[in-house]
């Protein structure tokens, strides 16, 4: 069972002097997943993220990658070959090519020969940089730099990817470039762990969720049962008729939680904690109490309002 | 055809690949064997023109091509190396280095081998130049090749230094190489002058009988040329075993306690091999004459041990997380098992407070250096006052680096800014010592003084046993003190941290969803 967990924490800590960026952190990542790390600045994610990566010592605690433990000196060449690590920051050689950025990686991570030129050309080509394979690095745009770290970060196959904040910076366009270049490598099996301020991005890649908070792990779990447990569904109901005699006939319907008529319109909007079936229940009700109903939409609350809602009960 | 050898290279060294690749390219390497060539038709115009005779001239271009060259490289190695290191601490780009399986030694050799290599171009080219000089004003071959053997030894000594001194966070690589000129200028002046000594059989200024274990090292160039090449190499391979051990984790201490062990033994035998073959072996006049001398080489032995506080100092964050670490175990295991673990962490432990340790080191020389004392004083007094010589000394070091310890314990400075601090506690009391006995004549408050420096030494020979004998009471009630003063602050320190750990916790808790 242990074997398929591509990360586990215990008790990892980090003390910077008198301030602890990272307490007690109980991490458990399962290989394949891509695990969304959600959190302020200064909850401790990049800290976390950097002794995940062997670029930072932990005070306390343990990390064991793959099953294998991380040694404290951060001497692990074996484990170094699984990890990809892109920092927030990804400073690159202004003065070499892009081919010549890649290939000095790819040796660094002891890539002999056909294999190398073979790994390359398939970096270039799943990063979309192939035509630009000759270019001076300084040449490249933002977002072409930050395709190039990603390509440095996989170079050498790892099979857990750590990316801190990669769509930072980025442009629509670039980001979603990025995201599918995620979504790609989560197809071919790599785990990856994933912090982001743009949680929507989040939303769509992750299968499993960690929420930071003053450097704890304060919530940890499947992506679906963060939404079963936390998301409200909202429901959106327009009526023809007069707003105050729906609120009545919602009030009846043990499911809806709070009712708020939207002010100078016929609208109003339901707090809803049933299912989908239960919703459909609902409208059958309205119409059935010979409601005019117009409008009867149902949305549920997304990841950042469920974050917003979880930091807005930490800071009190 | 370069970047075919350079591609090989890399297979071997992808650093030096890297370095190479962006160095040696055409123009530059063109430009600089152009240079050394024509730097070259320049010495050689000045060989055969002008009234000295030609030999003469030979001889003088041979030995300013011997100060040139070595400075050159070495000068010109330990410049591009800070420059270049620093450049990449700038950039961030050596954090991605050092996540990759790459060695500490794999990357920095190949940036020691790599960045200068424009400089290795240039001085390569004016190699058979130099030799060639060499041989026709009648150095020697054999001369020669261990002048280059011991020229490149230094080189990578010099070059070691320039890489911690970059990972240390070294910046101002231009000042940093001024001021590394000063000495190595000397140092390469002295050492050409003694070829040439050697060479033309000249008498050597230096005293020619100086021995180490008996071996002739003045009189005989090779066997003091395998003396500076084997001491390079052992201080360059500590050197790389506290690079190692920044490179991949620059908050640990320079070096682990067991090395101090090492380092310490072998820089105490190094000095003992000097010291023995001056000592006389004759009855007459032995006491005073071998006491000075083996006091003497005691106290620079003890300025080794000195140099090593910082190298093993813990910084406080270590220190506090060791207490804690501590504090958790005692409370959970047993005792007995509990004191077992105590020793051997503070004998082995990284993180755990340096007394033991220091003592430890005090012991190796106390033994090495006591051990000749016993030898070689005879006299009963004399060597009374050796033995209280050297319980002083060692106590003496003790509580420096208990001071330095307690200090540390407190201050979350970086250790290595240790060394001022250091010079200050022990230096001071020499000093003023010094000061006092020039300006107060006869008096024994200078020799007091000396009593509190690595140089107790000069006390310990004019003052009477029992005031020597008050002064080491003292000093063992002061050492009781700050050894308390330290497991106190330990205790504080872990458990204030667990504290806080607790109460972070808890508010946590309180608030957590």
């Amino acid at each position: 069972m242990a074997a398929e967990l591509a990360i586990r924490t215990e008790d990892l800590t980090k003390q910077f002097d008198r301030h602890i960026a990272v307490h007690g952190v109980e991490l458990t990542v399962a290989a394949g997943e891509v695990y969304g790390l959600i959190g302020p600045n200064g909850a401790g994610k990049t800290t976390l993220m950097r002794m995940l990566a062997t670029a930072e010592e932990p005070t306390l605690g343990e990390i064991y990658i793959n099953g294998e433990r991380l040694l404290r000196d951060r001497s692990n060449a074996n484990l170094k070959r699984l990890l990809g690590y892109l920092p927030d920051d990804f400073p690159l050689y202004d003065d070499l090519t892009v081919w010549d950025y890649l290939d000095y990686f790819a040796r660094l991570y002891k890539l002999n020969g056909d294999r190398r030129q073979r790994r390359l050309y398939d970096v270039l080509e799943l990063v979309q940089l192939s035509t630009k394979r000759n270019s001076k690095i300084a040449t490249l745009s933002r977002g072409m730099k930050q395709r190039l770290s990603l390509a440095r970060t996989i170079i050498h196959e790892p099979i857990l990817l750590l990316l801190d904040e990669p769509v930072s910076g980025l442009d629509p366009i670039a980001r979603m470039q990025f995201r599918q270049i995620i979504k790609t490598l989560q197809e071919a099996g790599m785990t990856i762990l994933i912090s982001s301020h743009v949680l929507s991005d989040l939303a769509e890649l992750c299968t499993s969720v960690g929420i930071m908070e003053l450097g704890f792990l304060v919530e940890s779990c499947r992506l679906q049962d963060l939404y079963q447990r936390l998301s409200r569904q909202q429901i959106l109901i327009s009526t023809l008729g007069d707003a105050e005699i729906l609120k009545r006939e919602l009030k009846t319907n043990s499911l809806v939680a709070d009712i708020e008529i939207l002010a100078g319109t016929n609208q109003v909007r339901v707090g809803f904690s049933g299912t989908e079936e239960d919703a459909a229940e609902l409208l059958r009700s309205l119409i059935h109490a010979q409601l005019p109903i117009t409008n009867f939409q149902c949305t549920q609350e997304d990841l950042e309002t469920i974050f917003l809602k979880l930091g807005h009960q930490q800071a009190s | 055809m370069l970047d075919k050898y350079i591609d090989r290279i890399g297979e071997w060294n992808p650093q030096l690949f890297r370095e190479l690749k962006s160095r040696l390219t055409g123009n530059a390497t063109i430009a600089v064997v152009a240079i050394s060539i024509v730097l070259q038709a320049i010495a050689i115009g000045l060989v055969t023109s002008g009234n000295m005779p030609i030999e003469a001239k030979i001889h003088q271009n041979f030995v300013t091509l011997s100060w040139l060259m070595p400075m050159g490289l070495i000068l010109g190695s330990v410049y591009t190396l800070i420059a270049d290191l620093h450049q990449e601490e700038k950039r961030g780009t050596l954090n991605f280095i050092r996540l990759t399986p790459q060695s500490a030694r794999s990357i920095l050799i190949g940036k020691m081998l790599g960045v200068p290599s424009l400089i290795y171009v240039g001085i390569l080219c004016a190699l058979p130049f130099h030799l060639a000089l060499g041989i026709i004003s009648g150095i020697g071959l054999p001369l020669i090749l261990v002048w280059y053997f011991t020229v490149g030894a230094a080189i990578y000594l010099c070059s070691s230094l320039a890489i911690l001194y970059s990972l240390y966070g070294g910046r101002y690589p231009l000042v940093f190489t001024i001021l590394f000129a000063l000495p190595i200028q000397t140092i390469v002046s002295l050492y050409n002058y003694y070829l040439n000594a050697v060479a033309t059989g000249q008498s050597w200024t230096i005293e020619a009988s100086v021995r180490w274990f008996w071996l002739p090292i003045v009189n005989n160039f090779y066997i003091c040329n395998a003396l500076i090449v084997t001491t390079i190499l052992v201080i360059s391979y500590w050197l790389w075993v506290t690079i190692d051990r920044e490179y991949i984790n620059p908050a640990s201490t320079a070096f682990k306690k067991e090395h101090s062990y090492w380092m310490n033994m072998q820089f105490q035998l190094w000095l003992l091999g000097f010291a023995l073959p001056i000592l006389s072996s004759s009855p007459i006049d032995r006491s005073n004459q071998n006491f000075y001398i083996l006091a003497t080489f005691y106290s620079v032995g003890t300025i080794g041990i000195y140099c090593l506080i910082p190298q093993i100092l813990p910084s406080k964050l270590s220190m506090q997380e060791w207490s804690r670490y501590r504090r958790d175990r005692v409370t959970h295991e047993h005792r007995q098992w509990w004191q077992q673990e105590l020793f051997r962490d503070l004998v082995w432990h990284d993180a755990s407070p340096i007394g033991l340790a220091m003592l430890i080191n005090v012991a190796i020389s106390a033994i090495v250096w006591g051990t000749c004392f016993g030898i070689f004083v005879s006299d009963p007094v004399w060597l009374l006052k050796s033995l209280c010589g050297i319980i002083i000394v060692s106590v003496l070091t003790l509580i420096h680096a208990g001071i330095i310890n307690l200090i540390f314990l407190r201050s979350p400075a970086k250790t290595r800014g240790v060394m001022p601090l250091i010079i200050l506690m022990s230096g001071l009391p020499l000093f003023l010592g010094f000061i006092a006995t020039i300006t107060l004549n006869h008096s024994s408050s200078g020799l007091w003084l000396f009593l509190f420096s690595p140089f107790a030494w000069m006390g310990v020979t004019q003052l009477a046993l029992p005031s020597i004998g008050a002064v080491l009471m003292g000093q063992l009630g002061i050492l009781a003190g700050i050894t308390k003063l330290i497991q106190r602050r330990l205790q504080q320190l872990g458990r204030s941290d667990t504290q806080a750990l607790s109460q972070q916790k808890s508010l946590l808790a309180r608030t957590n969803i």
